[in-house]
């Protein structure tokens, strides 16, 4: 079963290169829509069905903390996995994340193979509590 | 932090960054004044945090190209100035990253990486790094900016 994903992240050049590495990893992916900030994903997941989201922290206008924080306010959204993508490795904000809701953090750099056993993860933990 | 330290959190990070979404791998380490005169693309980033300071990349065109088509599975040919702007800059952000955090568990901000037209001036210490694609140089200086580079 193909899954929408939805690309939260203001580089262009990053949201081509996750579109590249979902495609080479074999992971079944529907829509994949993009977003360029936290404001414009919300405005995005009210109008149209998302499986699983993967978003940045740095971005202008709204950032991936105050986006996960609005998130976390919408019963709907909140079902939706959400995988946090970002070059910032540090403990204490890889734990800031995962205490906003999200269901897991990649590091970047990473590999095909590791983004795609981050989302299985993430969806099966999801359909395992849904 | 002594330079001898930074250049061992620079090096792995360089390596690590290139080799997994690059999907290319490092020659040789070549001294700086090997990148003798102005690279023609330099992107520099600021990160705010303890400690603050600056961050550039610099390559030639050419190199800069080649970087972006691999990042992206796309034909040189047909990348525009813009495009592999965009690539040079998330490489200099993720390389950035990576290189703090190997420092330490400290949060820091990085600002929006941006293309300068100027050497690599602002670098306290710098490492040059041969690619098939040619060569990057990298640099990074502790301590917050004049206006003059920031």
């Amino acid at each position: 079963m193909p899954f929408n994903v939805l690309i939260v992240d203001d580089s262009p050049a990053m949201r081509s290169f996750i579109r590249r590495v979902l495609d080479l990893s074999g992971f079944p992916v529907g829509i994949c829509a993009e977003a360029s900030d936290g404001q414009e994903a919300l405005d995005l997941l009210r109008g149209q069905s998302i499986d699983v989201i993967l978003t940045d922290i740095n971005m202008p206008r709204m950032d991936g903390e105050e986006f996960l924080r609005r998130r976390a306010q919408d019963a709907h959204m909140r079902s939706i996995p959400a995988l946090v993508i970002s070059t910032d490795r540090t403990a204490s904000r890889v734990h800031r994340m995962l205490a906003l809701g999200a269901s897991g953090y990649v590091q970047k750099p990473f590999a095909a193979e590791g983004l795609r056993e981050e989302l299985e993860r993430a969806l099966g933990a999801c359909h395992a509590r849904g | 932090m002594r330079e001898v330290e930074l250049v061992a959190h620079l090096r792995p990070a360089f390596t690590e960054v290139l080799e997994t979404m690059f999907f290319t791998s490092v020659i040789d380490i070549c001294a700086t004044g090997a990148a003798a005169g102005p690279p023609p693309i330099i992107s520099r980033l600021r990160f705010r945090g303890d400690p603050s300071g600056v961050f550039e990349i610099g390559m030639t065109g050419d190199a800069a190209r080649r970087l972006a088509a691999a990042f992206l599975g796309e034909d040189e040919q047909e990348l525009s100035e813009s495009r592999t702007g965009e690539v040079v800059c998330e490489l200099a952000n993720m390389l950035c990253g990576s290189f703090l955090s190997r420092m330490g568990d400290f949060t820091f901000e990085l600002s929006h990486p941006e293309i300068v037209p100027s050497n690599l001036e602002a670098a306290g210490t710098s490492m040059c790094f041969e690619l098939p694609e040619g060569r990057v140089a990298v640099g990074v200086r502790f301590g917050e900016l004049s206006q003059a580079h920031a």
